[in-house]
């Protein structure tokens, strides 16, 4: 292996005449020395020693300041990247508890399965080879029944996931009356992972868990761990409901790292067209692998995982040289555990030189060092791509990490702005715990766990974000009135000052952590006359994809829909090679419910935005069939689905008569108006996600030439999970960022018409007929809107 | 934020009111605390009652006189296991044996789930003495509890019908919600287990229900399905008195009570088998290897030549080992005679010829024809190996080597 140590080779790699022309800027961090701290002097003396046993000597200063402030008694969030011992920070004040108190419990939660093994594992090593001789089980899904009742009543630390606590544990709290009662510590790694609806709902779910350990007389410490992230004592409060002290500076050492941001070249200046993504990147791969550089590409897609694996592959068994040894993996969710183990083996060996990969290998599983890192297109979120590019340069040496920009606005605004990119904090993980649907959810969880009692006085902790942690709810309180609502519908019984749980279900089944809604449609293959279940899909989306004579794609086999049954909920599918496949055309109807805040848009007040509720009715009526690989329309057919309708959180940008912003629509054309409106909409949402740490699909939109609510023109932009999940609310603090942003994207755009890296060259497939004005003018429009809206001066536009 | 998650609260239960049917009306019941069906029972405390039905005992003398069967409940939990351990001390005294059964809110437990009902029998002075224990709301869980512990007493000898998996972890689990010490069993039988191995094979299940009917020879009238009886508590509790209610108490006494019979019959099997050999009523081949491994070999043997000899060829199979292990194999000769081919049979046969006739020609065919009808991986590999050790001890007896390669 070459390694990368000195900083020509770098120099080198970068002016290699394939990849120097595409280089739009180069950051070099410097090294950074470690940080000491002394152990404890109040270290448990059998830990001490197990530690020196495995060379430990002294302590990064970051996981000293942790152990100060959890002997303080203050719960403690570390924010740290990757590769910088947090482990230690947590897992040293709980051994310390345990040695020295027999009935001491802890738990371990981790966002995902692969996770905790990680864990076990490591935990392992600390109390077996240190003769520490407490018990650690995992407790999820694959565990065993044979295992889980020694689990229960010997295991000192459990680590599980929030699922598992959330259906098995937590319900089933009698059982565990040993480990509750001497719950003292609760570990949750990854905090960062614990946004938007899994968030919200995790928040809840800790709710509950605080309940249950209070009823068996435990009130357990809480350690957070996170990647860097904006706010991680905000999440980190919103999540347990407690104060957090964050502990944020950190002792371990760094090597040295470049960033090189790589934009492809434009093929065609005037439509936006440039290189593919994957084919760049996965030339960088190949560069970097030859040169024996041990190299992580991150891809967006599992389908784009296994390709540019492939190709790869392909590359270099074509030399005949030695490069046909370098092995490289495809990594994403769907493999079998088995399957994911070894390859997370071969690269902590070094028997895998190469792997490509989903975000499934962006949380902290252990893979050791590797020595460059390649970004497919930005992974929608700050906080994503520096755990990405924190997989190079594990060991403290010189590393490397590219950025390869996709033509989406997102990207080019990036790859365009470096400044700005290495200059702004990460952005903030938002959750809303109060979102009334899982609130309601979790509501009914809780009381199945344990009745909550009613009482007159006025609670601090009583349901205004989330679920109540402890066993009493005032009646005036949310929560107070959701369980009278729960009551009225029969599933909770009032009497004697208490709230019962009434009904025959295990409220837990019917609530998933992790997607919108439990009732989803399940997709069989009648193909022979068969019928076996192939996959599932929620309901909303069934009704835009898998329609009666919509193609459906898995696993690269194509099946068309016979019969989507949604009161069955049942989807039944044949086999079939067809050369096309279906896209349905959705109308999104929009209406307000009620207005929350509302306030002036930008330093000028241009415009006004509002904060609301509002109803959103999708309806796909019709679909297109499209020719693979041309995507050339081929055919159009009907839909028969009833519409179906969400209330959520939105926030509308108002465009009234008065203010600027509706002058400068006013002197729009007509029929350039609902252009003009729909693509600074499309510009802001696709834009707006970097600011939010969500996903580009969380975020909907629906414009309005002219909004009968407020009576003037309006966009919307909408949290596409029922009852909203922070995002509009966050949107509220970042909107005059974002409409910078999005008029800076537009300003920098080279195309002359508008391209995909700016305001499209179509609306998206699906959202409705192409618009009637397009080109120059459009996009000089636009940038005037947009430069009005953001205060900016008129004229430049 | 509080405001305004209470008002979306409400707009959302609005919309969901307009799209959904209408809950049924809530009719205030728990003022009356004393429903008219109820008004021959005993109120312990506010919500909680009791009564108590004494039931001739004509079918259940042996249980109540302590026989030796009894006595041998007290050795293990499941009777095959009771019966091998020949005890007769018995770790718990006889008079605690208590019969056991609850009514719950739902079947798939969790400690939202509670019990309204509960069942606990004993045997007095030649008579069945059962007691009933009905919770009509919530807050009077705890007496109700209490008494219901209290009936069971300290160190009770629980006899149950899947007790194991539901009942006792269930009422363990409302003990611990309401602060009470559940009394640990001084034995757990779980008839389920029992009644599976007599029965179960005749009778294509060893439910309750199926129990009665097929062992019993009862059929209860205007019953109602288990699986309703929750959702009419729940009901009872939201619009007051349930027609079916009076029905679901019946349901739960007669569950005690019948199977208090059950173990009676089980009992009698056990004591005199050779009553059931004509295979009618039970499982003679389960029977007779309990009889076996409870050192009742001879009794066993009896049920198995008689299943055998009807063509039964796990009987013949058992009692084809059963003898050889007897040092009486050459019984075993014609046993397997007649008997369709499967590869256990023919890997005895082959045992058969081999070590109790010397007939290695023999031996080795039914070997092979045990290969052919192997059905796992396992068995195949078992039956080509001793086809292998056949063909080396045949060439052996001819003194040839079988190949160069072993030299």
């Amino acid at each position: 292996m070459i390694e990368l140590t000195a900083t020509t080779r770098i120099d080198d790699l970068l002016d290699d005449p394939a990849i120097a022309g595409s280089l739009v800027h180069v950051r070099r961090e410097a090294a950074k020395p470690p940080l000491w701290a002394d152990f404890p002097p109040d270290l448990e003396p059998r830990l001490r020693l197990a530690l020196e046993k495995r060379g430990v000597e002294r302590l990064w200063s970051h996981q000293r300041a942790a152990w100060d402030r959890i002997q303080a008694g203050h719960n403690v969030v570390v924010v740290t990247p990757t590769a910088s011992g947090k482990t230690l920070c947590y897992n040293l004040p709980v051994a310390d508890a345990l040695l020295r108190d027999p009935e001491a419990r802890a738990l371990y939660l981790f966002p995902t399965k692969a996770l905790s093994q990680d864990q076990q594992s490591e935990l392992n090593e600390l109390t077996i080879g240190g003769d520490l001789g407490f018990k650690v089980f995992t407790y999820d899904g694959d565990t065993p029944d044979s295992l889980r009742v020694a689990a229960r009543d010997t295991g000192r630390i459990i680590i599980t996931n929030p699922d598992m606590l959330h259906t098995g544990v937590l319900p089933n709290h009698p059982r565990w009356i040993r480990f509750f009662a001497g719950l003292r510590y609760v570990v949750i790694d990854e905090l960062h992972a614990y946004r938007g609806v899994f968030g919200s709902h995790v928040a809840n779910v800790i709710r509950r868990l605080k309940r249950i350990a209070a009823f068996h007389g435990a009130h357990p410490a809480f350690i957070l761990s996170s990647a860097t992230i904006g706010n991680p004592q905000e999440l980190a409060e919103s999540l347990i409901g407690e104060e957090v002290e964050a502990v944020t500076e950190n002792g371990a050492p760094r090597g040295e790292r470049v960033y090189a941001f790589y934009n492809p070249a434009l093929v065609d200046p005037v439509q936006g067209i440039r290189k593919s993504t994957a084919t760049e990147s996965e030339k960088l791969a190949l560069i970097l692998l030859r040169k024996g550089v041990k190299t992580i590409l991150f891809a967006r897609s599992r389908m784009r995982v296994e390709l540019i694996a492939s190709y790869i592959n392909e590359a270099l068994a074509n030399i005949w040289t030695d490069n046909s040894r370098i092995d490289v993996r495809p990594y994403r969710a769907g493999l079998l555990p088995s399957e994911r183990r070894a390859i997370e083996k071969g690269l902590r060996e070094g028997s895998i030189q190469g792997v490509v990969s989903t975000n499934a290998l962006e949380l902290g599983i252990d893979i050791g060092g590797l020595d460059a890192a390649v970004v497919a297109g930005f992974p929608g979120s700050f906080a994503s791509f520096w755990q990405q590019t924190g997989r190079a340069g594990r060991r403290g040496d010189l590393s490397i990490a590219f950025l390869v920009a996709s033509s989406a606005p997102l990207d080019q605004y990036i790859i365009n702005n470096p400044e700005y990119f290495f200059g702004r904090s990460p952005e903030s993980g938002r959750i809303d715990p109060s979102n009334p649907y899982i609130f309601m959810d979790h509501l009914k969880c809780a009381a199945f766990e344990l009745p909550f009692s009613e009482t007159l006085e006025r609670l601090e902790d009583d349901g205004t974000q989330g679920v109540p942690a402890g066993e009493a709810v005032s009646l005036e309180s949310p929560a107070g009135e959701a369980l009278s609502f729960l009551e009225e519908d029969g599933i909770l019984r009032r009497t004697g000052g208490r709230w019962y749980w009434s009904s025959q279900g295990y409220p837990s089944e019917g609530v998933s952590l992790r997607s919108a809604s439990s009732d989803n449609v399940v997709i069989i293959d009648r193909s022979g006359g068969g019928s076996r279940v192939i996959g599932e899909m929620d309901r909303p989306g069934a009704k835009e994809l898998i329609f009666d004579n919509a193609v459906y794609i898995h696993l690269g086999r194509q099946y068309l829909v016979e019969k989507l049954d949604l009161e069955n909920r049942s989807c039944h599918v044949v086999e079939k090679s067809v050369d096309y496949w279906t896209d349905s055309i959705v109308k999104t109807d929009l209406s307000v419910l009620t207005e929350d805040v509302t306030g002036p848009l930008g330093p000028g007040s241009a415009a006004s935005y509002c904060l609301c509720d509002v109803l959103v009715r999708s309806q796909a009526e019709k679909f297109k069939k499209l020719r693979f690989h041309t995507h050339e329309n081929i055919g159009y057919g009907e839909i028969h689905l009833p519409p179906e309708e969400m209330q959520t959180r939105s926030i509308a940008l108002v465009f009234g008569e008065a203010s600027p912003g509706g002058q400068v629509l006013a002197a729009i054309p007509e029929t350039a108006k609902a252009a003009v409106i729909g693509a600074a909409g499309k510009l802001i949402r696709d834009i707006a996600p970097v600011f939010l740490m969500c996903d580009p699909r969380d975020l909907g939109l629906s414009e309005r030439v002219r909004d009968p609510h407020f009576n003037a023109p309006a966009i919307f932009i909408y949290d596409r999970y029922p009852g909203g999940t922070g995002l509009a609310e966050g949107l509220v603090d970042k909107l005059d960022v974002v409409i910078r942003a999005a008029r800076d994207r537009l300003g920098a755009c080279s195309c002359a018409d508008g391209c995909p890296s700016c305001i499209g060259v179509d609306h998206v497939p699906g959202s409705g007929p192409a618009p009637l004005v397009r080109g120059r003018d459009l996009k000089q429009r636009i940038r005037h809107f947009l430069a009005v809206l953001g205060g900016l001066d008129t004229k430049e536009g | 934020m509080a405001a305004s998650l209470s008002s979306r609260l409400k707009r959302l239960r609005e919309t969901r009111a307009a799209t959904s049917p209408l809950p049924e009306l809530a009719i205030e019941s728990a003022e009356s605390d004393h429903p008219e069906f109820l008004a021959l029972w005993e109120r312990i405390a506010p919500h909680a009652y009791r009564r108590s039905v004494t039931r001739a005992l004509d079918n259940l003398p042996s249980v109540l006189d302590a026989d030796p069967f009894v006595a041998r409940l007290a050795s293990r939990y499941s009777l095959p296991a009771i019966l091998e351990r020949r005890e007769t001390r018995l770790p718990c005294d006889v008079r605690e044996l208590r019969f056991f059964d609850l009514e719950t809110t739902g079947l798939s437990g969790g400690a939202g789930t509670i019990a309204f009902l509960a069942t606990v029998a004993r045997p007095s002075e030649g008579s069945l003495f059962l007691e009933q224990f009905f919770l009509s709301d919530y807050p009077g869980e705890a007496s109700y509890l209490r008494a219901v512990l209290s009936a069971l007493g300290p160190a009770p000898l629980l006899v149950t019908h899947n007790g194991k998996a539901f009942d006792v972890p269930l009422l363990r689990t409302r003990c611990l919600m309401q602060g009470l010490r559940f009394p640990e069993p001084c034995l757990h039988l779980d008839f389920l287990m029992t009644a599976r191995r007599l029965w179960r094979s005749m009778l294509g299940g060893a439910s309750l229900g199926i129990l009665e009917r097929g062992v019993l020879g009862l059929e209860r009238s205007g019953d109602v399905p288990g699986q309703d009886i929750p959702g009419i508590w729940l009901a009872s509790l939201r619009s007051g008195f349930h027609p079916l209610l009076p029905q679901v108490i019946t349901h739960n006494l007669l569950d005690v009570e019948n199977l208090a019979a059950l173990l009676a019959r089980a009992n009698q099997v056990f004591t005199h088998p050779r009553d059931f050999a004509d295979g009618s009523s039970v499982d003679r081949y389960s029977l007779a290897r309990i009889l076996v491994a409870t050192g009742r070999a001879g009794e066993g043997e009896t049920l198995l030549q008689a299943a055998a000899a009807e063509g039964d060829p796990r009987s013949a199979l058992f009692l084809s080992r059963l003898l050889r292990a007897m040092h009486r194999g050459r019984e075993a000769r014609n046993l397997l005679v007649g008997l369709e081919g499967s590869w256990a049979l023919r890997m005895e046969s082959s045992n058969i010829a081999e070590k109790e006739e010397g007939d290695l020609s023999v031996a080795l065919s039914s070997a092979s024809e045990a290969v052919a009808l192997a059905t796992t991986r396992s068995q195949r590999e078992s039956a080509e190996s001793r086809v292998r050790r056949l063909e080396l001890r045949v060439a052996k007896a001819l003194s040839l080597r079988p190949g160069r390669r072993r030299s």
